[in-house]
Parts: structure tokens; sequence; C-alpha cells
């Protein structure tokens, strides 16, 4: 319920008590008492400003006392009609009644209407679920009815009639109320309510479409030119020319009602009679589509009058833009800014007008009208000036101007940077919301919108390229009182814009500049979301002018305080190559393996992982540089043992072993080579560093291990593989390593041929020789004999023979013998000569074996086979000497000796045969001296021949001595000599004291 | 097949070094491997080298029960210690040591020497000669490998080589008292009598109690008739050995029968009985030494006489004059 309508139902209970306080005057106590209570209830009914339950509650307290009122004066007036019923006074009773009916309808309505108020139903559910407003009009048209019937000739008949048509026409009840308005017209033509009646059907008939049945009954009042519906009745046809399309009849029918109204106010008449108002509003309706606008200003202008035309070409405006008339309404407004410089509403014109360029797209006159604007606020402007008082104080219009400019200025200036964005490129958008932007931003304002504002300002030159004025736009949002988090942005963005501004090269004013702005945003942050990015750019402006000392420091913290974070990690990349800058390798190496253990992410560890190794490296190689030999070899080791899995370990151990050779750590160095090969056994130098390892260890006399690196060559060096097998095997051999031995020259054997394979059976039998068995050794032989390989098969062969003699195989000896020196012997002098000595010492065993005993008659047959036996082993000594080797010589000399000397022994002990006399046995002593002498020096003779050779020969195994001796006892004589027997010569041992280190 | 062509098959492909030197220099493109290896200045290790008969040195340092493994231990102390266990054939040590010194004194040739001696004890004649031949490689010069790879050939077999090698041991180390006899003792046998002299001389300018140096030398002047000399180097070598026969008969003999100091024969003659009978001597006689006393006591008789009568008048001090 509004206010004014609680006012008049306060005014209605007032009315309702003051009839109920005539009709029971002695009802009441005393009048004043009465008055007093009346003034205290209307006081607890006022009503209060916001308590909307409050206010409820007293209009229903109100409602209620009307109802209670009304009811006891309805009951009152019923009491009247019932005492009068019949007199003359009935009729007014009942008019009177009907007339209580139609005010109990309006509280009746109250209820109806607060049906869904849960105060009011609360606290009268009964009251409200009995309301019926219907129910009490029907009442009055019942007793309007009755009183037409009963009383015809009721002088305010044409009230009663005029007043049921109403009742009937709130009920709806059109064609009822029409055809009491008609016999109004019809039987009461002189009453005074023939134009209401009119005016009424005309209501009707407009209501129901039927504009030209309306028409003709608003024309009908215009006969009643002092009726008071006259001029509604004209601003009535007026609308119902509109609804007939005919705009210039509209147009001059409210004309008439605007000169009705100067009428009425130059003739001073009720001025409720004076609808210029109005008509001057409806006239901007029809006036767009009945005259152009460019002569829209001057025709409000002189239909107004005196009146302010202001609203008129306000309507008309609205009435443009709603019609999307922008043209037409810049038209308007220009021409009213013109006209009107100093209206009151001269900003709102001016928004309009702004806002039809706008829609026109005619983005830059609309920034040019905003700028008037801003102008026209400026309390220096004439406009604004009008509004200060005498005493100089300024009114509220010029900063409601500048209210108005602003948020004209700042909805455009978002508008077109929407529309801007939303075009992506057209520049009309941009440079318009930039200087709308522009035009806000020169009212400093503390409030969160100019602050938010200001950023989207600085937002917009930043995306528009504009970065170093975006930068200082920014900077001043940050410093402005803004909001914590737009202050924050702003700040940053600062920073980012100016470092856009710049590019690539920083002059030394824009770094200075971009520390301002860093120091400015950590100062204020320091935990701000971006002093990662700030702190990083500030060393990283250093790190590239090369302030490293500068930089190194921030990056270091930077790198530790956000490791999880790509800048902390690209920080620390850049504090690692700082270092490495400067050269600084052990630092490198030292940051990177810590970051690598430390990071989460398998990828970056590694990578790290490999700069710490590469740093550890060249760390190592400076040491190198600096002569520090011992430490760098020191620290490639470590190195090697420390990554294992690194792609510079095989460098390392390299190094470590080239500078062990260099450092005469020569030992150590041929061990690293061997760790070398066996850790890359496929590397390009691997084969150099087995070669090196090799030499060294048999320079050093490590015959296994030179074995051990040779196999393992063997095993890699395809090319030559089987010349380090041969080798690795001599050395095996050498390291009394045997078994490896063998394996290896068997291995090679079964793949040789020619002059290898030769080669190979030869050294085999050399091993089993020296060290084998004497089985191993004879297998080897026999190998070496079915190759047919000089000189060893032939030594074979003769060892064979040799073997078979000393076995006491003398047959196979001699047989074998035979055979190996027959024709195309394959043997060679020395070995001829033991195969022949062979066989005379079997002759010479057969000669000793030879006995001389015998009869006399078989003495000569006994001497003569004695004699040829000899011959026969002379002979084949004499045979084996001429062979020319020097120890079958002497040996042969020896075995004549003995030869010569026992048979000289075997024939002086000759027993004188059986049967023969004295004198023939001194005979056959005789005889046998005769055989004895020339013997015995032949015997003396060959010893001397083989003393002299052996001399000669300088055999240093006693043999001289031996046959001197045997020279002695032959000579009967012993030799004085001192002469000590030659013999192997002690061993010795080194004095070193006096030796140079 | 000799002891020598063995090892020169096995040794057959010893270009080893050479082609490891070859291919090493090859692989010296990085930039550590491209050193010398050469030591910078010369090497002393091999001048002032004296050698020691084994039986007459007296190490002064005992010989280690295991094997040292301080590997800073410094070359000569190595040397010495190996020496000390050679002295005691204890030859399990001299091959660790040996070893050892092959690789922290690798610039000499010791280590390898001892590893010789080593393999000389157990009669592994191949891989002596292998390590003499090694250590030659470092020191070409040092007549002490050569004695011992005259010894090793000698041992083999090989007397040819054993001899030249041993001659060439004399020449090139004054101090090898028994490469001198040696040499002298070849001269001797080739009736060279003043080559002999000289080298028996330098032995004995080593060692004046060599033994037999003193005897091979006193046989030089036995044939050069210079009996007197002989006689002197033979009473030298009693003193240094009175158990030798050889050197007592040599001596009786020499004045027996050319200084015809029969009175001096007869106690040399006398003590060899005495000897003999005390099995104090080197070896058994093969003569009758009692047959030969009297023969002597008689020729001395003869002397003696002859000597009276041929008396001279005293001198004025009453002397008799020499």
């Amino acid at each position: 319920m509004k206010a004014c309508d609680f006012t008049i139902r306060l005014l209605a209970i007032g009315a309702a008590l003051a009839l109920g306080g005539s009709a029971f005057a002695k009802a009441g106590s005393s009048k004043s008492s009465s008055k007093a209570k009346t003034e205290s209830s209307l006081q607890e009914l006022k009503w209060v400003e916001g308590d909307e339950r409050g206010n409820e509650v007293k209009a229903l307290k109100a409602e209620l006392m009307v109802s209670h009122a009304e009811q006891q004066a309805v009951e009152q007036v019923e009491k009247l009609i019932r005492k009068h019923k019949g007199t003359s006074l009935e009729a007014g009773l009942q008019m009177r009644l009907a007339e209580m009916y139609m005010r109990t309808s309006k509280t009746e309505r109250f209820f109806e209407i607060h049906r869904q108020s849960d105060t009011v139903v609360s606290l009268a559910p009964l009251r409200v679920k009995s309301a019926s407003s219907k129910q009490a009009i029907q009442k009055a048209i019942a007793a309007y009815s009755y009183l037409e019937k009963q009383f015809p000739q009721f002088h305010q008949m044409d009230l009663v009639v005029f007043n049921q048509a109403f009742a009937r026409q709130v009920l709806s009840d059109d064609k009822g109320a029409e055809e009491l308005y008609w016999r109004l017209i019809r039987q009461y033509p002189k009453s005074v309510l023939v134009p209401e009646a009119h005016l009424a059907i005309g209501e009707l008939s407009f209501d129901r479409g039927q504009f030209p049945h309306a028409l003709e009954h608003f024309n009908a009042v215009k006969k009643y030119p002092r009726s008071r519906v006259y001029p509604y009745s004209l601003y009535k046809a007026a609308w119902t020319y509109y609804n007939m399309h005919d705009g210039k009849a509209a147009m001059d029918k409210l004309e008439e009602v605007v000169e009705f109204g100067r009428m009425v106010r130059k003739n001073k008449i009720d001025a409720r009679l004076d609808l210029r108002k109005e008509a001057l509003i409806d006239m901007t309706l029809f006036y767009e589509d009945v005259y152009p606008s460019k002569d829209a200003f001057q025709y409000f202008r002189a239909q107004a009058g005196e009146m302010d035309v202001s609203p008129s070409i306000v309507r008309l405006s609205e009435i443009y833009e709603r019609h999307s008339r922008y043209d037409d309404q810049r038209e308007l407004l220009s021409q009213f800014i013109e006209e009107m410089p100093k209206s009151e509403i001269l900003p709102d014109v001016y928004v309009s007008l702004i806002q039809a360029l706008d829609q026109m797209k005619r983005l830059d006159s609309s920034v040019v009208r905003l700028n008037e604007l801003y102008e026209l606020c400026q309390p220096a402007s004439a406009w604004s000036r009008q509004f200060q008082t005498k005493n100089g104080d300024a009114s509220s219009q010029p900063a409601n101007c500048v209210q108005t400019m602003n948020s004209t200025a700042l909805t455009l200036a978002k508008r077109w940077l929407k529309s801007w964005k939303k075009t992506q490129g057209e520049s009309i958008f941009a440079d318009s919301s930039e200087k709308a932007f522009e035009i806000y931003l020169r009212t400093p304002a503390s409030t969160e919108e100019y602050h938010q504002a200001h950023f989207s300002y600085a937002e917009l030159l930043f995306q528009r390229g504009k970065f170093r004025p975006a930068s200082n736009e920014y900077f001043s949002v940050a410093q402005s009182s803004a909001p914590a988090n737009l202050a924050h942005d702003a700040a940053y963005a600062s920073i980012l814009s100016l470092e856009k501004a710049v590019g690539e090269k920083w002059s030394d004013e824009d770094e200075k500049r971009f520390h301002e702005l860093a120091s400015f945003y950590i100062g204020k942050n320091p935990k701000g979301p971006y002093r990662l990015d700030i702190e990083f750019k500030m060393a990283l402006l250093a790190y590239e002018k090369s302030r490293y000392d500068e930089a190194a420091p921030i990056f270091l913290r930077l790198g530790r305080e956000f490791a999880a974070k790509d800048k902390g990690m690209k920080a620390q990349d850049l504090y690692l190559d700082i270092l490495n800058i400067k050269k600084d390798y052990k630092a490198v190496r030292e940051y990177a393996l810590t970051l690598s253990n430390a990071t989460p992410d398998p990828v970056r560890s590694d990578k790290l992982r490999k700069l710490y190794e590469g740093a550890y490296f060249l760390d190592i190689q400076s040491l190198e540089e600096k002569d520090d030999l011992r430490a760098a070899l020191k620290e490639y080791l470590s190195f090697a043992r420390q990554n294992p899995n690194s792609t510079l370990t095989e460098k390392a151990i390299w190094n470590a072993m080239q500078l062990q050779y260099k450092l005469g750590d020569e030992f150590e160095g041929a061990q690293t080579g061997e760790e070398y090969a066996s850790k890359f056994p496929r590397a390009e130098q691997t084969i150099n560093a087995l070669l090196r390892a090799a030499q060294t260890y048999e320079q050093m006399a490590q015959v296994g291990p030179a074995a051990r690196v040779l196999s393992h060559l063997s095993e890699l060096d395809e090319k030559s593989k089987s010349k380090w097998k041969e080798l690795a095997a001599d050395f095996y051999t050498l390291d009394g390593q045997f078994e490896s031995a063998r394996s290896l020259y068997q291995d090679l054997k079964a793949g040789a041929q020619g002059q290898s394979l030769v080669d190979l059976v030869t050294k085999i039998e050399a091993l089993e020789k020296n060290y084998g068995t004497p089985a191993t050794h004879q297998e080897a032989l026999r190998q070496v004999v079915e190759l047919g390989i000089q000189p060893q098969a032939g030594e074979g062969k003769a060892a064979s023979v040799e073997a078979l003699f000393e076995n006491g195989q003398l047959t196979e000896a001699f047989n074998e013998g035979r055979r190996l020196l027959g024709t195309n012997s394959p043997l060679n002098s020395s070995q001829r000569a033991r195969v022949r000595f062979v066989q005379a010492r079997i002759l010479e065993q057969e000669f000793l074996k030879q006995s001389v005993k015998s009869r006399a008659e078989k003495a000569a047959m006994v001497l003569a086979i004695k004699t040829e036996k000899l011959e026969k082993a002379q002979e084949a000594f004499q045979s084996a000497i001429k062979y020319n080797d020097p120890r079958v010589t002497v040996q042969a000399l020896e075995r004549l000796y003995n030869c010569y000397a026992h048979y000289v022994t075997a024939l002086k002990s000759m027993p004188t045969p059986v049967g023969l006399s004295v004198n023939e046995a001194t005979a056959f002593r005789e005889e046998l001296q005769k055989l004895v002498v020339p013997l015995e020096e032949k015997s003396v003779d060959t010893l001397n021949s083989a003393v002299a050779f052996a001399k000669k020969q300088q055999f240093l195994d006693g043999t001289v001595q031996r046959l001197e001796s045997e020279l002695e006892k032959v000579n009967m004589r012993t030799m004085v000599s001192s002469a000590p027997d030659l013999k192997l010569p002690g061993l010795v041992v080194p004095v070193l004291n006096e030796v140079g280190s | 097949m000799k002891q020598d062509e063995i090892m020169k098959t096995i040794l057959r492909a010893g270009s080893l070094l050479g082609a490891v030197v070859l291919l090493s220099s090859c692989a010296s493109s990085s930039r550590n491997s491209d050193t010398a290896l050469a030591p910078k200045v010369k090497p002393t290790y091999f001048d002032k080298v004296t050698a020691q008969r084994i039986e007459d040195w007296d190490p002064g340092v005992a010989c280690p029960l295991s094997q040292t493994e301080d590997s800073k231990v410094e070359w000569k102390k190595l040397a010495n210690l190996a020496a000390a266990c050679v002295k005691i054939q204890n030859w399990g040590q001299v091959e660790k040591l040996g070893n050892q010194l092959s690789i922290h004194g690798r610039l000499t040739p010791w280590g390898p020497y001892f590893l010789a001696l080593a393999a000389e004890a157990r009669r592994d004649f191949p891989r002596a000669l292998w390590m003499l031949e090694l250590g030659l490689k470092k020191a070409p010069r040092e007549g002490i490998l050569h004695y011992q790879l005259g010894r090793i050939r000698w041992q083999m077999g090989d007397d040819v080589l054993a001899l030249q090698s041993l001659h060439e041991a004399s020449n090139l180390n004054p101090s090898l008292t028994d490469a001198h006899w040696v040499d002298g003792m070849l001269a001797l046998n080739a009736g060279k009598l003043g080559e002999a002299e000289v080298a028996f001389e330098k032995a004995l300018a080593n060692q004046s109690s060599h033994w037999l140096a003193l005897m091979a030398l006193a046989e030089v002047k036995l044939r050069g008739k210079d009996f007197s000399r002989a006689e002197n180097l033979l009473q030298r070598a009693l003193r240094f050995n009175d158990r030798s026969l050889r050197a007592r008969l040599a001596l009786a003999f020499v004045q027996e029968v050319e200084l015809k100091k029969f009175r001096e024969a007869l106690g040399s003659y006398q003590d060899i009985k005495r000897l003999s009978a005390e099995n104090k001597l080197d070896a058994t006689l093969n003569m009758n030494l009692e047959e030969k006393i009297r023969s002597v006591e008689s020729e001395l008789a003869k002397a003696e006489k002859l000597k009276i009568s041929s008396r001279q008048p005293a001198s004025p001090e009453g002397k008799v004059a020499q």
C-alpha cells in the first residue's frame, strides 16, 4: 500500500468515525475525549518509513477500524431504513446505504489484496477469509436498483443511475454499465453527469478497440467546454486518433489540449484542467511519426511556451532512441545543446547524444562529445558557474555532472574495449576506449571503480603494444589506494610492460626504472606470486650485462627458494652458467650435484647429473692445466668411481691411465688400462689401452698380467686375434700357467695351417719338453714328426732311436737308425751323428760282450771275431765322428778309447788256450803282446785326441777333466797341476749402495 | 732342441714390445697421451753397481718373512731385501720381491734379475732367460746380467754362448770376480798364459782370497816356469783353503821338483800325510805318499850332505851366509 492510499484510508476512518459519532452521539462519553481518542488512534496508526511489517500491521489496524466503523455505519443506516421504511427519508437512506457499500467494497478490497500477506492473515484470519469487495459492490448495485425501482422520482436519480453504471463498470459488467450510461444521457440530457457518461462510454469503447465509436463520445464532450472532463476528452480523442493512425489529427488534438491548458492557466481556472504537461509528453510520441527531427526542438519549445521544454526533448530523445532513430536523436540533442547551453539537464543530454553517436558507430564524435562533457563539468565552465551560489559554494550539479560524465566515459570505455577485443583489430574501438579511459581518469578518485578503470586503461595500452605508457599507468595504479589484489597485479604488470617496452636491449636508464618498479613490487609484496619472476629478471639483467657478482647471489637464492618452479630451476641453471663462466668448475660440480639429488624430476636430475659430470671433468682438466697431475689423476679415478654410468667416465679412465703413465705409475696405468677395456670394450681406444697395458706389464716382467691382457685383446681385436692369442699363450707359458697356454695353443692350432701350424706345433713341443710329462712331450713330438717339421722332426726321430737304445731295444734301435741314415735322410748332420753313435754303441756292446775265452784250436777264430766286432764298432764311431757333432765326436773318441783299452785288457788277460805247450804258450803270449802294443798306443792316442778335442771345444760339463784324469791313469803318472776344474761360476748379487736412485 | 732355441721360438713373436710401442704412439692423439715416457734425466740405476758373490756377501738386512706390502719402499731397499733372500735361498721371497721390484723399480733391471735367479733355482731356464733378456733391454751393458745369462746358458748346456756371455760380463763389470776367473780359465786352457794371468789378476784384485784364481794363477806361473811365484801363490791359496789336496800336492811338487826345496817339500808331503790321516783333505790321495816321503827324505839327505861339503867360513858376525 502506498503512503497516499494509506492517508486516504485514515481520512475515511475519520469520516466514518465522524458519521458514527453523529449517529451515536450518545454513545460517546464526551466529544472532547472522543476527539482525543481519535487523535491518539491516528497517532498510533501513523506510517513509519522503512518499517514494512509494522506499517502493514498499522494498515491492518486502520482497515479493521475502518471496517468496524463502516460496519457500524451500515448497521446504523440499515437501522434507520428499517425505522423510516416507506417514508420519503428512505430514498435518501437507501442512497446513503449504497454509497456505504461502495465504500465498504474498498475496505473489503484491502483484505482481498492482503490474502497473500502472512502478517495480515495471521492477525485477522477470519476477516481476510470472509472479505469480498464484489459482494459489497453487488450490495451497492442492489441498493441502487432498489432505489431506482422504489423511488423513481428521487431527485438524484441521474446520480443513482451513474453510480450504478459505475458500480457495474467496476464489476466488469461493461454492457450493463454502458446501458445505464446511455440511459443517463437519454433520460437525463441536462444532467451534469452527461459529459462523464460520454467519457465513460468513450473509455469503454476505447478499451474494446472501438475507436471511431469512442471518438464520437470523446468528441461529444466538446459540447461541454466547462465540464471537468473536457480537456481529458480532448486528450483521449488525440489518443483515439493516434490509435486510428492519424498522427496529425492526434497532434492537432494535443495541440488543442495545450491551447486549452494555456487558457486554463491564463484564466486561472482549476489547474487540474491544465493537461499541457501530459499533452507535451504524449506529443513526443506522436511527433516522430508526423514531423522531422530537425524541427523538433523548435516545435516543442514553441508548444512548451513558458514551460520547460526539456522533458519533452528528453522524452522525444528517448523515443528516438527506443526506435533506434539515433541520427534523429543526435539531431535533436545537438540542437538542444546548441540552444540550451545552460540547461540543467545538459550533462544528461550529452550522455544521450554520446550514446546515440556510439550507437551510430561514430565513436570519434562520441569521444569529442565526451570531451565536451568533461569540459562542461569542470568548475570553471560557464555551465558549472551558473550553479555557484553567491558565497561561492558549488551546488551538486557540477559534481553530478562529473559523476555522469565519468560514468558515461567509463561505460563507453569498457564497452569499446570489449568491442575491440571482440572484433580484434578495429582500432577505432581501441582508440576511442583509450580516449574515454583517459577522459575518465582525468578526474582522480580513490574508488575501486576508478582503480579498476585505471588498470583496464593500462591493460588496453598494454594490449595495444603501448608498453611504456602502459607500464607507467600500471605503476600509477600500483601506487594508488587500489585494493591490494589490483595494486599487486598492477605493480607486476608495470614491470612486465616495461620489459615489453624495452625488448632485448636494456639501457641503463631502463634498467634503473626496472629496479625502481621491481623494488616497489617486492617492497609491497614480499610474498607476492611474481617475486620470483621479478627478482629473476633483475638478476637476468645483471647477468646479461655480465655483472655476474650481482646476479649470482640472486639466482642462488631464487634457485633455493623456488626450486620446484620453472623460474627457480632456470635460476639454478643460470647460476650454474655464471659459475661456469667464472670457470669455477668445483662450484658448478657441487651445486649441480646438490640440485640433481634434490629434484624429483628424473629428466632434470639426469640433465643436472650430466652437468655435474661435465663440470667435474672440467675441474679435473683445470688441475691438469695447472700441472697438478697427481691431483688430476686422483680426481679422474674418483670421478670414474663415483660416476660409473657417466658418458665421461670412459674419458676419465683414459685420462687417468695416461696420467699414470706420464707420472711413472706404469703398473697402475696398465691396471687402469685393463679397467678401461673391461668397462668399455667397444671404445675406440680400448685396443690401444690394452696394448699399452700389455707392453707395460711386459716391461715390468709381469708376464701373468701381460698374458691376461693379451688374451683380452685377442677377444677384442678381431683383426689380430691370432697374434694376440699366441702371445698370450707365450706369456702364460713364461708365467707357469701351462694349462692356459696349452689351451690357447691348441685353439690356435685347430685353425692354423702352413707355417703358422708349424710354429704352433713347435711351441707346443717346446712347452711339453720343458714343462710337460714324458707322455705329453712324446705326443707333441709325434705331431712334430707327423708334420715333418725340421729340425724338430729329425730331433724327435733321433731321440726315439736313443730312447729305443736306452730301453734295451737294440735291434729296433739299430734298424731304425739304419732307416734314418739311408738315402734321403731327413736328419741333419748332428742328428745323423747321434743316430750313428747309437748304432756304434750297439756294436760296441756286441764287441764288449764278445768273450775271448777259447780252446787252442779256436783261439784264432775267437780273436778274429772279437777283432771284427772291434772293427765294426770302430767304424761306426768313426762314422759318427765324421758328422762333426762336437758332443758325439768327443763321446765317440772316448768310446773308441774304451774299446781299444778293453781289447788290450782282453788280450792281456786272455787265458792261454788249453792244450798248448809251455813254449807254445810263451809264443802265444808273445804274439798277443805284439797285438797289444800298437793297440795300447792307439788307445792312448785316441784318449789324447779326445782330451785335445774336448779342450778345444771348451766343454763345460767336466768332460775335459774326466778325460784328463783317465789319461793320467793310462800314462801311469800323476799330473801335477794347480789348475782348478772349470765349474759353474758362483751366483752374485748386485751391490747398489752407491747407485743413484 | 737346445734351450736357447726354445726360447727363440717362444720369443719369435717377441715383436710385441715394438708393436705395442708403435701402436701406442699411434694412439697418442689425446691431450695426455703424447708425453714421452722416457725419463728426462739420464738414470744412474746402473752406474757403480758392483757384484758380490753371494757366499761372500753380508746383506746387512734380513730376508723378510713375508712380502712387504709397502709400495713406497725404495727400490734399492727392495733389491737388498731380495739379495738377503737369495743369501738364504728363500726363493719364494726372492720371486715376490723381484716381482715388486719389477714394478716399483721398473726402470732398473734388478727386478727381472732377481726373478731370473728365482727361476734358475727351480730350473725354469726359459723363464730365467726371458727375465734376463728383459733386464738387458733396460741395461744392455750391465755385466751382472750378462754374467747371469752366462750361468743360465752354462746350465742349459749351451757352452759356447755361456762363455761368450761370461766373457762379456768380465769385460763390462770389473767386480765380477768369477767371470774374470772363467775368462782366465778359458785362456789358460787355450794356452794363452798372458791373457789368463791378466784375468786371474783381475779376479784377485777384486778378491785377494779368491782361491780358484790363486790356484789358476799358480798354474799359469807353473807353466811359465815361474816356480817361486807359483809356490807363493799356492801357499796363499792354502791359507784360504787348507783342505785342498790339489794345492798341497802342487806346492809339494813345485818345492820338490822345481825348486829343490826338499825340506819344505818334505814338510808339505808330511802335512798331506797327516791331514789325510785326519781326513781333513778335500779329495782322496791316489799316490804312494810313504814312498814319496822316503824319496824326498833321501833327496834331502843328499842335499844336506852336499851342503855340508860346500860350507863356507863364517862371517865376522859368526852368521852363516845365506
